[in-house]
Order: structure tokens, then C-alpha cells, then sequence
């Protein structure tokens, strides 16, 4: 398992040195220079070759780069045109909201796509699947953003149920955090659930053919079990894989809904960067929130040998 | 001929539907303007914000603006410029794939690239290179055929690849063929059917970005009428008008659903054993 889980870091290398390159590059892309959109177009010749003198622009690119990636190494993203602040403080300061609302988006997204696609997977071609795939296929059309927007008109601008944005730290009680938190979460979550359910139900039935399956059933284990415990352990490893994807395309979904709701999160830091042209930020944004998918891509390939046996001996096949 | 025919369109229920949906779609959005000759700009400060009537069915935005006339002309510029994206980054990516394919070295370096590239999610680096750029047409075009490209050359290269393998391909080396006619005469067209199926999803994807990007302002920019900056417009008058988010979402959603089901159907057609059918 170390030496698998060893080999697959060395194969995200190239992927890292290629996403630095790309992150590096986007902030060069800027017309004109960095100093100026620090400075301003009015800036004195004088001040903005100081300022490039400063940043380093006057170095060669490749020079440039090596510097900021050793910042990296160092956990320097840089500092904020805005903010005069360390990238990495403002960082983490907006992480977890972002966070918060993309794991809740994840369990509503979870506790409706695997009983949905158990249930599919069970009546296969049946009235209750035929219902839900024509559900899923209608909920994974509607983009979140889009969700979000029918959902605040209907449950906090109508009904008044809920509050119409905003956002209430953590430790300001879990319930109010909660509050501000589900129409945003369910507006994330239910594409995603959509798209998790047909991958559910369709790897279900896939592993509801196998061997394992027929055996336990001839052991005369109930139907449910054989469904929740063998099917959905046979299956797991696509469902898990969405489950993965998922969650990186819920961070960044997270983006633009927090704008929507007001949420003090990573996607309105990229958006108010982006007003203040403060392109340092962004171009953090972007890296960190990369990195943060890439690294739950290669925990999910790593859980695959924790939870399917075959997968472990495959793994230990290649390692001899 | 046409009864077959007809009958393989009942067959596939989702490339039907689908087809449908975008076909209307796609006229709507060429024939619409045509017909209506209302001015998507024209103003109507009296009517200001007034709820769907039959002077405007639809309704009109903040401007006294005429919801239906600027959707039609939105469908132009939205699914216009998702279809320039998607033709693009097809293109690129077939032949940067192909090519892929037929070169080892080559192989290692681009794939490389594209595993690079995939691995940033793909809004948030349309956001980055917007952020850098400055909103237009072009740089939306631009960023998003960036985005869209590795993904589609990946799809295209393991398709050839595996179009390689076959024998036919061996046979046709023995007999001689140059490098260039086996690749674009022989591999490519056997190669094509993922890239058709993802090409759809690219379509819907590339409706969505363009639609985010307007939306947080960074894609179209105002007058010009498109889905995304329609919706934005809405947002902030969502309490009391709600036909401004709900009409731009509809087309969006409808769209969106539409290429789906085409790019479900597709891959139904093209590969009927693989999702296990219904």
C-alpha cells in the first residue's frame, strides 16, 4: 500500500509542475504589467519601474518563476495588492465558509443519491426507476447558480422560510451556521446528487450481476443487505470516484453561489479580487483550490485499495 | 428507408428528444430576431419591470426592455458563442489527440499538459484567465476553448489509440500507407465517436460557463443581451420581479438538458452495452 500510494504521488509530479506553470503564467497575462495594475495607469515611470524592481518583474520569467515557486514551498502565495496582507492569511480566513458549505452541499448530495440509485439500481425498469432517472437527468441540467436563484425566490424571498443571504460563523451556534447554510448547500448538492445517482445505479447494476452477489444470495442473506453491504461494495469504486469529483466540483461550484448568498467564502474573495484587480489573490485562489481537488482525486485513487480487496491485489501485483 | 429510420429515432428516446430540444432551440435563437424585428435595446421607461402581459409576453427588465426579444437575441450570442467554443476546442483537440496518438514522445509531453490542464477545474480557470484578461467576446471564446481542449484531446487520443491496436490498422502499415492518410483517412473517423458524445457535453458545459462567467460579471457585458447577464440583471431584483431570473433560467436549463440528452443518446447509440439500458 506505501509503495502504491508512493508511486502515485511521483506520477502527480508532472500534473503539479504543469498547474504551477499554468497558475504562474495566468497572472502574466495581464496587458500591460503587474506595477501598473498595482499602481494604477497615473503612476510616475519612476515609481512603477520601483515597484517592478519590487515584485521582481525585472528578472527573467524563469527566474520569476523559480522565486515564487520557493514561496510556495515556504507557504508564500505572494502578498495582496488590497489587502497589503499576507495571500496565505486572507486565504485561510475565507476557506471555511467554503468548505463548510461545500461538505453540507456533499451530505444532502449523498443522503439523496445513494438511497435514489439503491432504489433504481432495486426496480430496475420499473415506474420508480424510470421516475427518478428522469429526475436525475432533469436535476443535472439545472446548474447550481441557477438553483440557487429558484430556491432563494421560492423559499426565502416567498415563503420566508429561510434567511435570503448572509452568513453566521460557527462558533455564533450551530443551528443559525445551518440556517444560513442549506439553501445554499442544496442548491450545490442536488446536481451533484443527480449526477452521483446514475453513476450509483448504474454500477449497482453492474455489480448486482457478479458471482459475489449470486452467492450471497443463494446464502440466503436478505435482499437488503445484499443490496446495501455487497452491491454497494462492489460497486463502490465508481461511485466513490464521482464521489471525489464531486467534491471538487462542489468547491468550486462554491464559488459562484457564495456570491449569490453573501458568503463570506473563496468565491467572494475571487470575485472582490477580481473588482480590486488584485490578481495575486486569484491567482492564489486558483492554485489552492486546484491543489485541494488534485489531493482529493489521489485520496479517493488511495481509498480504493482500503475498501475493494481486488484493487489491494492488483496493487500488490504491480508492486512485485 | 424513412420507416427504418423513424424507427431508430423511437429506439433512442433521449437523442430524439434531445434533438428536438436543441433543434428549436437553434431556430429560436437564427429565426427568432428575424421575425419579432423588436429592438432588443429599446427602452420603455413607463414600463419599467412589468410582469409577463400581452404587449410583452414575457415581461421587460429594469430598463422597460423586453424580456422575449432579449432572450432570442441572448440564445444568439449564449449558444452562438458554445458553439464556436465547442467546434474549436473539438477541432484542437482531435488533432492534438490524434497526433498524440501516433507519437510516442510526443505522447508523454502532451498528455502531460493535458493532465496538467484537467486537473485545474475548468470555471475557475475561465475566472482566472478573464480576471487576467478583461471581459469580451473573444476572451471568453478564447479562455473557454482553453479550458475544454485538454479534456477533449485526452478523449480523442485514447479513442485512437485503441483504433491503432485494431488490425485493419496493421494491415494497412504492411500494405504501406503513409503516416498522414492512415491518421486522418482511416484512424480518424473510427476514433470519432467519444469525441461526437463528449462534444455534446462540451456544448452544455461551455452554455453553463459562458452563462457563470456573464453572471459574476466577468463574460458578456452589458447591453449586449446574453442568458448569464440576463440572470445577473434578475438577481437583483428577484424579490420583486421574478420573471427576470426565471425566463433566462428556463431557456438555460431547457438547453442544457437538450444537449444531454443527445450526448446520453449518442452514447446509447454508439455504445448500447454500456450503460446497461433501462
Amino acid at each position: 500500500m506505501a509503495s502504491y500510494a508512493l508511486r502515485r504521488l511521483l506520477a502527480l509530479l508532472p500534473t503539479l509542475v504543469v498547474i504551477s506553470m499554468v497558475v504562474f503564467g495566468v497572472i502574466r497575462l495581464i496587458p500591460g504589467n503587474q506595477a501598473a495594475a498595482l499602481l494604477g495607469l497615473e503612476a510616475s515611470p519612476e515609481a512603477m519601474a520601483q515597484a517592478a524592481a519590487r515584485l521582481g518583474l525585472d528578472k527573467p520569467l524563469i527566474s520569476q518563476y523559480w522565486h515564487w515557486t520557493c514561496g510556495l514551498f515556504r507557504g508564500d502565495l505572494g502578498t495582496s495588492i488590497f489587502f497589503r496582507d499576507s495571500v496565505s492569511i486572507v486565504i485561510l480566513e475565507h476557506l471555511g465558509p467554503t468548505v463548510s458549505l461545500a461538505l453540507l452541499a456533499e451530505i444532502f448530495a449523498l443522503f439523496i443519491a445513494l438511497p435514489g440509485g439503491v432504489l433504481a439500481a432495486w426496480r430496475r425498469g420499473r415506474t420508480a426507476d424510470m421516475a427518478l432517472r428522469i429526475l436525475s437527468v432533469l436535476g443535472a441540467s439545472v446548474p447550481g447558480f441557477l438553483m440557487a436563484l429558484f430556491l432563494m425566490l421560492i423559499f426565502a424571498v416567498k415563503l420566508r422560510w429561510l434567511p435570503v443571504a448572509g452568513y453566521r460563523e460557527l462558533d455564533q451556534g450551530l443551528l443559525a451556521h445551518l440556517r444560513f447554510l442549506i439553501l445554499p448547500a442544496l442548491a450545490l448538492g442536488l446536481v451533484q446528487a443527480a449526477l452521483m445517482l446514475r453513476m450509483t445505479r448504474s454500477s449497482l447494476i453492474g455489480a448486482l450481476s457478479q458471482d459475489p452477489i449470486r452467492t450471497a444470495r443463494a446464502k440466503g442473506v436478505p435482499e437488503r443487505l445484499v443490496l446495501w453491504r455487497h452491491g454497494l461494495r462492489l460497486g463502490a469504486l465508481p461511485i466513490l470516484t464521482a464521489l471525489g469529483q464531486s467534491f471538487g466540483s462542489l468547491i468550486t461550484g462554491a464559488v459562484v453561489i457564495e456570491t449569490i448568498f453573501n458568503i463570506p467564502g473563496m468565491g467572494q474573495l475571487v470575485t472582490h479580487a477580481i473588482i480590486r484587480r488584485d490578481v495575486v489573490v486569484v491567482q492564489a485562489v486558483l492554485l489552492v483550490l486546484t491543489l485541494i481537488c488534485a489531493g482529493l482525486n489521489l485520496a479517493v485513487d488511495l481509498l480504493y485499495g482500503a475498501i475493494d480487496p481486488r484493487v489491494r491485489a492488483r496493487q500488490r501485483g504491480e508492486a512485485k | 428507408m424513412k420507416i427504418g429510420l423513424l424507427r431508430k429515432f423511437w429506439r433512442y428516446p433521449s437523442l430524439t428528444v434531445g434533438a428536438v430540444i436543441v433543434g428549436l432551440a437553434m431556430a429560436a435563437a437564427i429565426f427568432g430576431p428575424l421575425v419579432s424585428r423588436q429592438d432588443p435595446y429599446g427602452m420603455e421607461v413607463l414600463a419599467r419591470l412589468s410582469p409577463p402581459s400581452p404587449e410583452h409576453f414575457l415581461g421587460t427588465d429594469e430598463y422597460g426592455r423586453d424580456i422575449l426579444i432579449r432572450l432570442l437575441y441572448g440564445a444568439r450570442l449564449s449558444l452562438g458563442l458554445a458553439f464556436l467554443v465547442t467546434f474549436c476546442s473539438t477541432l484542437l483537440g482531435l488533432i492534438i489527440g490524434l497526433y498524440s496518438a501516433s507519437s510516442k514522445w510526443l505522447d508523454e509531453v502532451i498528455m502531460r499538459l493535458c493532465d496538467g490542464l484537467a486537473a485545474i477545474p475548468g470555471i475557475l480557470l475561465a475566472i482566472a484567465l478573464m480576471a487576467a484578461l478583461g471581459s469580451s467576446l473573444a476572451n471568453v471564446t478564447a479562455a473557454l476553448i482553453l479550458v475544454y481542449t485538454p479534456s477533449m484531446a485526452r478523449i480523442a487520443r485514447s479513442s485512437a489509440l485503441s483504433v491503432y491496436a485494431s488490425p485493419f490498422v496493421e494491415a494497412l502499415t504492411l500494405q504501406g500507407a503513409g503516416s498522414f492518410r492512415l491518421l486522418w483517412l482511416h484512424v480518424a473517423p473510427n476514433a470519432l465517436a467519444p469525441v461526437l458524445v463528449q462534444a455534446a457535453f462540451v456544448f452544455s458545459e461551455s452554455i453553463l460557463a459562458e452563462a457563470a462567467l456573464s453572471f459574476l460579471g466577468l463574460g458578456v457585458t452589458p447591453p449586449a443581451a446574453s442568458w448569464g447577464n440576463m440572470l445577473q440583471a434578475g438577481k437583483a431584483v428577484i424579490g420583486k420581479a421574478w420573471w427576470l431570473t426565471a425566463f433566462p433560467g428556463l431557456s438555460l436549463a431547457i438547453s442544457v438538458l437538450g444537449l444531454q440528452l443527445i450526448g446520453d443518446g449518442l452514447r446509447d447509440y454508439w455504445e448500447p452495452t454500456r450503460e446497461g439500458g433501462g
